[in-house]
């Protein structure tokens, strides 16, 4: 089965597919991921492809995702989004089977399946409106919905080994921190989480300490300067936080920068920035971040503390939020794992994972087919022992009858009603029916004076299609003389038994009398 | 009224046989949510706490029903609220009347950083994970020096607890005590210019996680709301007033002028604050006709208890945004608590209030508190009391405000939360322009 997996991300979405049995992300518009955001045109067309270029318009929407799970009167599939300050306004629906739709167009092939992630704390209007916007992209219907936890903790699992059980999950995202104590086992198979909490914070916080820092360290420089800088942040924040990502980047690795502050009238400041100075100052954006994990583990009754915490997300390739993330799983005394230092990149393994947790619960419904059908066996050839010992028992069937209805019946015939037939002619008709499928003739001491049986299994013949059933009897041919067919409407025989010498010989003096 | 829905699901879900064991939890939760704004009292020990709760239970009050708290949690409520669930031994529960009774639930924990056990019960209430956690809504923590480390992992931690959606800060409040004592670069020690540093060192400090910081001077106002000065009390203020050695002494410590001048009656004064004595003396050197009420309400006014009150009295009018998120995040705990297999009737409630009809007018109102606090520092004071207003349902903002607010809300290089604010404004001005109209 072709399955596509997305990761409809809060910033950016990412596609994953399987490449033999590895699941890998799938370049979309030539990258690993591209921005969850769509321009809307003057048209009302909704353009995926390279939206965020049109932000000069004013016609772009983000924070798409956000507006799935905010709180609002309507459910997410009747509300209507605003266009920047256009004062149009488009579906929300509309605008997810937009992205879901661009998504799909990195599919190598037409696709079966479609597996779509989704934060753990989103219900089921939230996930309707997931599932109907799949449907407005185009996407093959009832696609496999799986928990972003559940999916970045199978996907980690794949390439570095986890201990089993339960997982405090840190997704630190762009604009979302999203905290989930799961069970990956019992979270992909669609149970609850233990617990979550979402927070309104994400890296984004960490760009904007950057922008407040510089802003900070203007009102010691020309208040002309800091008044240029603060309305170059009003007019242009697009810009500035474009400005100040690139230099948290840059002190990912560096000690210092010089932060190129652009002011209105088009000069610029370069302000001199230390990592530690900068950290310092974003010390309650951190502080935050794991108030709100304390909160989430604290809660927890005692047999539930996780063994390990899992960072995931874009935004935990700062330095200072990995070092932030150890402290806490020492004191946690927990195992940390970081999403990322697999070589995947932090923010890219739901959508693996996503995939690897479908085909999971798939490989597992196979499984569960397979045992009940093997149950379902089981009871149907216990039952039919049942009912085959009650009438063997009645009409004194011998042992030889018994095994042969044995060898001859299909175990996975359903038994409802032992045939007892005491009447033997050149045709004979079913006297019972079993199952529907299943006709056994049973020659009975009582009446033909030796032990002898027949049975007709027709375990892929329904009733209707059989017209009679022969006892083929004959001086001519005493090796056709016991042989039973059944004869289909159509005429044609469809099988034979043969008796023993035994019983036909047996079968022989009884008819002659 | 999200307050009484979430109270009648709360005291359902105190009945319900799943939930036996956490019967006291949730029936504390269903008052929580409908009555008074419940506000902490706590802090660091020997930061006047005492006295401040002295001075907000009032003279009369303080004197009948102020109960050692050393060691237990105590609860000052209206007599006129129905009789209180119990919490467990730690809580003593006295039901008395005072100036804020009225808008508010008065609890007086235990002192805080201070090695010993009794600290344990505020701790329970301050960190999740207790049944106690969050069953203040508010918190006035009291710092007599700089914001410890463990004060402010306290008040972190606090904050993180009942915060609403967008982990704010709102329900808390810190109040540096001793603001007599806290000088700054010129400022001189209690002047208005050192309290208004203090009062920014604290938020500072305290980063995002205080809504409001109140320079005090606890014990000040305990001696004045005890109906301080006294005839002797105010004979030696005049007596300091009419002698500059004696008024130099002040400045130069309490050991000196008691040295200085052993008569004087300093015993009361003495503890009271060295501040409030020279701020008498030169109220009295100016205008000897000054008389002993007037002093009083000198120091009345400068020992910040009245800001402290306005400050609660302006949240207390807003009692239902802190408590329903409050109660939220209790439920929310205990579901997690529960774990999956008993958790559901929780979870339930939990997903109903999400879908309440008024929720989102909570959210806008909460949104208000927010601005009013001051998040969003850059948008200029008019835009922002115009945003408030609306919010509160008055009247529409002007096109081009509207538009900077949806801006703000989509426009980066701000902090995620400042986004969210930004948005829940545009949407309101949005949801009034899709208002169909009054058909007459």
């Amino acid at each position: 089965m072709r399955t596509l997996a997305i990761d409809f991300g809060a910033a950016a979405t990412k596609v994953a597919w399987w490449f033999g049995d590895e699941a890998r992300l799938l370049p979309v518009d030539g990258q690993p991921e591209f921005p969850t955001a769509v321009h809307v045109r003057p048209n009302r067309e909704l353009v995926v492809r390279d939206a965020l270029s049109y932000l000069g318009s004013g016609r772009v929407v983000t924070e798409i995702k956000h507006r799935v799970g905010a709180v609002d009167p309507l459910p997410p599939a009747d509300r209507t989004v605003p266009v920047g300050a256009s004062g149009d306004r488009v579906a929300l629906v509309d605008l997810v089977a937009a992205v879901l739709a661009h998504a799909a167009t990195a599919a190598p092939e037409p696709v079966d399946q479609v597996v779509l992630a989704h934060p753990v704390s989103w219900g089921a209007a939230e996930l309707r409106l997931l599932t109907t916007a799949s449907r407005h992209a185009g996407l093959p219907a009832t696609p496999v919905l799986v928990p972003e936890p559940a999916a970045a903790a199978a996907s980690v699992r794949s390439r570095t080994a986890l201990p089993a059980g339960v997982v405090a999950v840190f997704d630190l995202g762009a604009s979302t921190l999203d905290i989930a104590v799961v069970d990956p086992a019992a979270l992909a198979s669609g149970g609850p989480a233990v617990a979550e909490r979402g927070a309104a914070t994400g890296g984004d916080d960490l760009d904007a300490a950057l922008l407040d820092f510089v802003e900070e360290e203007l009102t010691y420089a020309d208040p002309a300067e800091l008044a240029g800088f603060r309305r170059f942040r009003d007019t242009w924040p697009a810009r500035a936080a474009l400005a100040a990502r690139a230099e948290k980047e840059a002190l990912s690795s560096a000690e210092r920068v010089v932060f190129p502050a652009a002011l209105a009238d088009g000069g610029q400041v370069d302000v001199p920035v230390t990592r530690e100075a900068w950290v310092d100052h974003a010390e309650p954006v951190f502080t935050g971040w794991l108030a709100a994990l304390d909160e989430c583990l604290d809660s927890l009754a005692a047999g539930t503390r996780p063994a390990v915490l899992l960072g995931t997300g874009g935004s935990i390739a700062v330095p200072a939020v990995r070092d932030e993330l150890a402290a806490a799983a020492r004191r946690r005394n927990c195992r940390l794992v970081l999403a990322g230092d697999d070589g995947l990149g932090p923010g890219r393994h739901v959508a693996p994972g996503a995939l690897i947790v479908a085909e999971a619960r798939a490989e597992r419904a196979r499984r569960e087919a397979a045992a009940a059908s093997e149950r379902a066996a089981k009871a149907r050839r216990e039952s039919f022992d049942r009912e085959l010992a009650r009438v063997s028992a009645r009409d004194q069937i011998t042992d030889v009858a018994v095994a042969a209805v044995r060898e001859l019946v299909p175990t996975d015939a359903a038994v409802r009603t032992a045939v007892s037939w005491r009447h033997a002619s050149d045709v004979i008709t079913f006297g019972r029916y079993l199952n529907g499928r299943l006709g056994l003739l049973v020659l009975t001491e009582t009446t033909m004076t030796w032990s002898c049986l027949a049975a007709v299994v027709t375990g892929t013949l329904h009733r209707r299609d059989i017209a009679r059933i022969v006892v083929t009897r004959g001086a001519d041919s005493l090796t056709e003389y016991g042989r039973v067919k059944v004869v289909r409407r159509t005429g044609s025989p469809i099988r034979f038994w043969s008796l023993t010498d035994a019983e036909i010989d047996a079968v022989r003096r009884w008819y002659d009398g | 009224m999200i307050d009484v829905w979430l109270a009648e699901q709360c005291a359902a879900l105190a009945e319900h046989p799943w939930l036996r064991a956490d019967r006291a939890l949730l029936a504390d939760a269903a008052r929580q949510a409908v009555e008074p704004l419940r506000v902490a009292v706590t802090g660091d020990v020997s930061s006047g706490k005492s006295s401040l709760v002295n001075a907000l239970l009032g003279v009369e009050a303080a004197a009948v029903a102020r109960a050692e708290t050393t060691a237990t949690v105590t609860w000052y409520r209206d007599p006129a609220l129905a009789p209180p669930p119990r919490l467990g031994p730690a809580h003593h529960q006295v039901r008395v009347g005072f100036p804020l009774a009225g808008q508010v639930v008065l609890i007086d924990t235990p002192g805080v950083n201070t090695g010993s056990a009794n600290q344990e019960v505020t701790d329970a209430m301050l960190a999740a994970g207790t049944e106690a956690a969050g069953a203040a809504t508010v918190v006035v923590y009291l710092v007599a020096g700089p914001l410890s480390a463990g004060a402010l992992a306290r008040v972190r931690s606090f904050s993180t607890l009942v915060s609403g959606p967008l982990d704010d800060g709102a329900n808390t409040v810190l109040g540096g005590a001793k603001a007599d004592g806290f000088a700054s670069g010129a400022a001189s020690a209690g002047s208005d210019a050192a309290r208004a540093v203090l009062v920014a060192t604290l938020l500072r400090a305290a980063g995002r996680y205080a809504s409001a910081a109140v320079a005090l001077m606890p014990a000040l106002g305990s001696l004045a709301r005890r109906g301080a000065p006294d005839p002797a009390m105010f004979d030696t203020l005049r007596r300091i007033a009419g002698s500059a050695a004696l008024r130099d002494a002040v400045a130069d410590g309490w050991h000196v002028l008691a040295s200085t001048a052993a008569d004087l009656a300093l015993d009361e004064i003495g503890f009271g604050s060295t501040f409030g004595v020279r701020a008498a003396a030169a109220l009295l050197n100016a205008r000897p006709d000054t008389d002993p009420a007037t002093v009083r309400r000198t120091w009345e006014q400068l020992s910040g208890v009245p800001d402290l009150e306005r400050l609660l009295g302006r949240m207390a009018a807003h009692r239902e945004v802190y408590s329903v998120f409050a109660v939220r995040g209790r439920l929310r705990r205990l579901a997690a608590r529960l774990g999956q297999d008993r958790a559901g009737p929780v979870a339930t409630v939990l997903r109903e209030l999400r879908l309440r009809p008024g929720l989102v007018d909570l959210y806008r109102r909460y949104v208000a508190v927010l601005l009013e606090a001051g998040r969003l520092p850059y948008v200029p004071d008019d835009e922002r009391t115009a945003a408030v207003a609306l919010l509160r349902g008055g009247p529409d903002l002007p096109t081009a405000d509207a538009t900077r607010w949806r801006a703000r809300a989509s426009g980066g290089g701000r902090a995620v939360r400042d986004r969210r604010i930004a948005e829940i404004v545009a949407d309101a001005c949005a949801a009034r322009a899709n208002r169909p109209e009054r058909v007459p």
